[in-house]
């Protein structure tokens, strides 16, 4: 079959045009991932000075709590995609569970617990850091830290 | 899985504007018919009116008081920022001084530079001092929370850029009524 050039050059174009319109619908985009820095720490009264590494944790407490100590424990780095769940098992043997539930303008809408203490859905921007202080442990008090980056 | 359960995690989303138009119609169809999910509604768009209504924290009345003193200690005990003037060795005070090229004899285009260097650092520094974390009064992290009955004080946002949930312990019977063994103090 011979086709004339205007309808060859119709076809040709329509070719273009559907390529076009496919390219980014075949290229997946990839799935959004959110990583949460875990920090967990005890507070306590002991005469330790605080941590180098706690000196932020220290920052954002000392204005309404009064302990003297403040020792890392534990620091984990999650990166999670939406609805994936990421666990902790904290040193008062209760897990953290963690899981990003949607991604949004005003941050990611994450639900937290600490089994048997704590079930929340925060909305945490970029960088914005959450302190949960859980439980007794020991001679203190067992804080979680979490700072969600995306 | 009910539909309600299905709708819980949309909520949220709904009452953030963050749904599509599909969505959103779904959702409200379903919270139109739903007391449970409008009450659940309800309850989020009170929270955010509580927030937006909380006054702004004043700084404590003699704050300023008691820090102004300290300001000028620590001035009095600062090194003099005076010009250090060193003077020319002996040997060369009988050559005459090299000629120093002005400001004036560079291109203005030149001239222009250093202003500009310093605009844009100031910008980019700003953009990450600022441009992290939108401003405090607009944040409300959190949006539920149970603790299976524990009292709890929520701080939000410091000057520092966190938002504190804090558990009280369950004081003993025979325990003071202080809370925390007297280590919290009330927002």
């Amino acid at each position: 079959m011979r086709l004339r050039p205007r309808t060859r050059l119709a076809a040709l174009l329509g070719l273009a045009a559907l390529a076009i319109l496919a390219g980014p619908a075949r290229a997946a985009e990839p799935a959004p991932m959110v990583e949460v820095k875990v920090t967990v720490a005890r507070l306590s009264d002991r005469p330790d000075a605080i941590a180098p590494d706690a000196a932020g944790l220290y920052r954002h407490l000392s204005r309404d709590f009064r302990y003297r100590s403040v020792e890392i424990l534990e620091r984990r780095d999650f990166r999670l995609r939406l609805d994936q769940s990421g666990s902790l098992r904290l040193p008062t043997g209760r897990w953290l569970h963690l899981k990003p539930k949607r991604l949004g303008d005003s941050g990611v809408l994450m639900s937290v617990e600490i089994e048997g203490r704590i079930r929340t859905s925060l909305r945490i921007p970029s960088h914005h850091e959450v302190v949960i202080g859980a439980e007794p442990y020991e001679d203190g008090k067992l804080v979680v830290s979490l700072e969600p980056r995306f | 899985m009910t539909a309600c359960q299905l709708v819980a995690a949309d909520l949220e989303a709904l009452h953030d504007g963050e749904l599509s138009r599909e969505s959103t119609a779904a959702v409200r169809h379903h919270v139109s018919a739903c007391p449970r999910c409008a009450a659940e509604l309800e309850g989020l768009d009170a929270v955010a009116r509580v927030l937006r209504e909380r006054p702004e924290p004043a700084p404590a009345p003699g704050l300023w008081a008691a820090l102004a003193p300290r300001l000028h200690e620590i001035d009095a005990s600062l090194p003099s920022t005076a010009p250090v003037v060193h003077p020319r060795p002996a040997a060369l005070r009988s050559f005459p001084r090299p000629p120093v090229r002005r400001r004036t004899d560079a291109p203005a285009w030149r001239r222009a530079l250093p202003p500009l260097a310093a605009a844009a650092g100031l910008a980019a520094l700003a953009l990450l001092v600022f441009g992290r974390t939108p401003p405090a009064q607009a944040l409300n992290v959190v949006r539920s929370l149970d603790t299976f009955g524990a009292p709890v004080m929520v701080m939000p946002e410091d000057a520092n850029g966190a938002t504190v949930i804090w558990l009280l312990d369950e004081p003993a019977p025979d325990e003071p009524q202080d809370g925390e063994g007297g280590h919290a103090t009330a927002p």
